[in-house]
């Protein structure tokens, strides 16, 4: 065998495997398919037959097949491009129906009806979503099934319109119908459309038909919520701002367009430190609080805003993380709640609290001041009988005479003292009456002079004619307990203004308006004559902005323990109950002057005559004397008995009872004290007048919260009076009793 | 000398050739697809080779005639094997 004729055997017998192995799995459902398997079947066989007559050509066996040979052979390129071309196709339709799959799975698990109409309208195609959301089975579709059965009848024209448009115009449509199912119900529908072109000639139509029932009703819920988010965003009294993570505002509530002043086109895209009272807190908040870094939910915190008219004010702020659905952080909102009143309410508690403090320690003095009061009364009553006892005993001209009368003024110092302790613990209510004001400031001096620092000179001045008497001055309707508080608040103000060091100057002088008012002394009535007090220190002194402002309730420059806020404003008050005027100068540095104006009265004062013109007047009557304190019992019966009264005394209220109700008709007159153990005088007071209701009781206190001139002649007592009596006092009032 | 139906063959051939190089693309999705073109271009040489042997060096070119056609049927033998055979190649 040649070299050639083997290598033909191995063509052969290659060929004859091949086709062996084709032949095997003809029926097999693998690559190629049918048709080109026969293809391929047939190529191999002329494959086969041709390498066969290679084979007994060049093996020599004979020269027969040379022809067939040569035909078989030209045609052999032909069968492998017949095979070629067939595996092409074949593996092009096997693109298509993989595509076709694609699209038929695709279109099936949508939720939306996919369909394709002939250019009348017919359905040749819905996926299976069509028969759930329509109710028409495929049978129908098979059977015939036009779009207008599914399409409400009014809206027929409006698809009819739609589908012409689409055709002429060859453009998509996007429309909204109320579909029709098979069993009558309706149901809203968004429909798309475009049109199927072959060739360039439109041949149908291809769409989706998706149920917007839930998106509609969805819509319906968004614009209620947006509706419902708009009210509370809008109605909500709190300033609100939306910025985004570069706090630039994006939105504002209504209330923040109240509250600073600012229009939402005067802001919108602005970073928010413009609002800020300092702009460095912007900054500081920003890394604080407003950075998309910041995880942790933050606590409302305080910060002073700025408003659009340069006023600044506290807010309470809230800052809120927006975020989107997959939680970053989009924005922010502030809320931000004006606590100017409440910040006022809370100084305002603080200084009602202070004030009750303050309250408390003064009844507490009170209280202190008026249990020694009595006690000191009491002292002073026995001093004051018993030296106006010896005084009757003594000629006049007698050096001891005038001993006794130093003993009687230091007394009477020490009573004024005592009364004046009662009234700055206002625990003597005063009532207004016709007073001399510079008498008034007389002792209110004395009481000024010793409580301001040495340090600090009192410069009082009163007018020379007023000193010289009291007849050259002009009176006053006053209470001077009121009085007496006005000069110690504004000489406590002054003092405050100067610190260590300064002078105090306190000037009283006539003054009468005529026609001719200064513009800035508002309320002073021309041609009248008023009392002028002025109170005026060398402090620091105001800005005319607080000048306005210190009249006000509970406004104070001074620190929060060392002032109340309402010195000046209970200065005004009084000023006003007096129908007076008070007016300010001052300027910063160079220190304050209050004007105060009194009007004055023609009416005067009841002055009682001196005891050195009146003779003491004398009776014959049975007088119950009775006082706890036996040596003052003691006084008075001396003093009664020397003016021919007669006197029983009693120490003890309960044996004084027991005495009277034995023989309610042997007294003439009771004198009682009210402070007393066992039976109050008050109290013994109403049981001897449950005995004997004529009968005239006196009662003598040197101080008592528990009863006043008002409940004493409710109970029926005749006399109500304070000690220390003089001798003068006691006999006038024996005798105005009786008479 | 030159055959008259070697001349067709090889026309026809390199027909086919020009088909397979125009659909290269699509062809080369057919499995194991580098075998049977391998096993098309090696009978392709073949009919080269039959025609030039009519022109020069006629013993060498129609022993690598019948080379390229013995090897030719190899890989197409090969690649029915590998087309119907194999899981890989039957699971597509």
């Amino acid at each position: 065998m040649t070299p050639i004729a083997f290598l033909d055997a191995v063509f052969f017998v290659f060929s004859g495997a091949a086709l062996l192995l084709v032949l095997c799995k003809m029926h097999a459902d693998t690559f190629p398919r049918l048709g080109s398997r026969w293809l391929l079947v047939c190529l191999l066989l002329f494959t086969l037959v041709y390498s066969f007559c290679l084979f007994v050509e060049w093996s020599h066996i004979t020269a027969k097949l040379d022809e067939f040979e040569d035909i078989i052979g030209a045609l052999l390129p032909m069968w492998w491009a017949f095979f070629l071309y067939s595996m092409a196709q074949e593996l092009s339709n096997l693109d298509l129906l993989k595509s076709e799959q694609k699209f038929k799975e695709l279109s099936d698990s949508l939720p939306h009806v996919v369909f394709e109409l002939d250019l009348h309208g017919n359905i040749t195609y819905a996926n299976l979503q069509g028969p759930v959301t329509t109710g028409y089975s495929f049978k129908d579709v098979e059977q015939g099934l036009n779009v207008n059965q599914l399409v409400s009848p009014a809206e027929k024209d409006k698809l009819s319109r739609n589908m012409t448009r689409i055709v002429t115009e060859k453009v998509d449509s996007h429309n909204e119908y109320t579909i029709v199912r098979k069993d009558g119900t309706t149901f809203p529908a968004s429909i798309s459309t475009r049109p199927i072109i072959q060739d360039g000639r439109i041949t149908g139509f291809r769409g989706i038909l998706a149920d917007i029932t839930e998106r509609i009703r969805n819509d319906e819920l968004i614009l209620q919520s947006q509706a419902e988010f708009e009210a509370i965003f809008n109605s909500i009294t709190d300033a609100v701002v939306f910025v985004d993570t570069d706090r630039k505002i994006l939105r504002i509530n209504p209330a923040f367009t109240e509250i600073f002043g600012y229009d939402f086109e005067e802001v919108r895209g602005k970073t928010t430190r413009f609002f800020y009272a300092d702009p460095d807190a912007f900054d500081v908040q920003g890394q604080k609080r407003y950075d998309v870094r910041v995880v942790e939910k933050q606590p409302a915190y305080e910060m002073d805003y700025r408003k659009k008219d340069g006023t600044v004010f506290p807010a309470e702020t809230l800052g809120v993380q927006v975020k989107n659905r997959d939680g970053e952080i989009i924005g922010f909102l502030g809320i931000m709640r004006d606590i100017t009143q409440r910040k006022r309410d809370e100084n305002e508690k603080a200084s009602l609290e202070s004030q009750l403090r303050q309250s408390h320690k003064m009844e507490a003095i009170g209280t202190l001041t008026g249990g020694i009061a009595h006690d000191f009364n009491n002292v002073l009553a026995i001093i004051i009988g018993n030296a106006e006892l010896a005084k009757l005993d003594i000629a006049e001209g007698h050096t001891t005479h005038q001993h006794i009368d130093q003993i009687l003024n230091a007394s009477n110092r020490a009573k004024s003292l005592i009364k004046r302790l009662l009234t700055f613990s206002r625990q003597e209510k005063g009532e207004k009456e016709s007073h001399y004001l510079c008498r008034l400031l007389e002792e209110s001096l004395e009481t000024i002079r010793s409580t301001i620092p040495k340090s600090i000179r009192l410069d009082g001045n009163i007018p020379a004619k007023c000193k010289e008497s009291l007849e050259n001055c002009l009176m006053i309707t006053a209470d001077s307990t009121q009085i007496h508080q006005l000069l110690m608040n504004l000489c406590i103000n002054a003092i405050d203004a100067m610190g260590e060091v300064g002078t105090l100057t306190i000037d009283l002088n006539e003054v009468t308006f005529t026609d001719q008012i200064p513009a800035d002394r508002t309320g002073i009535k021309p041609g009248c004559t008023y009392e002028h007090l002025t109170v005026s220190d060398t402090g620091h002194g105001m800005e005319p902005e607080l000048v306005d402002k210190i009249f006000d309730p509970f406004f104070t420059t001074k620190d929060i323990d060392k002032g109340t806020g309402i010195g000046l404003s209970v200065v005004q008050g009084i000023i006003k109950n007096h129908d007076g005027c008070i007016f300010i100068e001052s300027e910063p540095g160079e220190g304050t002057t209050f004007h105060i104006y009194f009007p004055t009265t023609t009416q005067t004062k009841k002055e009682t005559q001196s005891p050195k013109e009146v003779q003491l007047p004398r009776g014959s009557e049975h007088i119950l004397f009775v006082d706890d304190e036996e040596m003052l019992t003691m006084v008075g019966k001396s003093l009664l008995e020397k003016l021919g009264y007669t006197v029983t005394i009693q120490s003890k209220s309960n044996e004084a009872l027991r005495l009277f109700q034995n023989d309610p008709s042997r007294f003439d007159l009771v004198i009682t004290d009210q402070a007393m153990p066992n039976i109050p005088g008050s109290e013994l007071a109403r049981q001897m007048l449950q005995i004997r209701p004529d009968i005239p009781i006196i009662l003598c206190t040197g101080y008592s919260s528990k009863v006043d001139k008002r409940k004493a002649r409710e109970i029926g007592i005749r006399e109500f009076a304070l000690k220390p009596l003089d001798n003068r006092e006691i006999a006038l009032l024996v005798r105005k009793v009786f008479d | 000398m030159l055959h008259a139906n070697e001349l067709v063959m090889l026309i026809i051939g390199i027909g086919t050739l020009l088909f397979i190089l125009n659909n290269h693309h699509q062809l080369k999705r057919v499995p194991s697809s580098n075998i049977l073109l391998g096993s098309f271009y090696l009978l392709v040489m073949g009919w080269f080779s039959t025609v030039m042997e009519g022109f020069l060096l006629e013993s060498l070119l129609n022993y690598l005639e019948h080379f390229f056609y013995a090897a030719s049927s190899i890989l197409l033998a090969f690649w029915c094997w590998q087309t119907l055979y194999s899981k890989r190649n039957s699971s597509s």
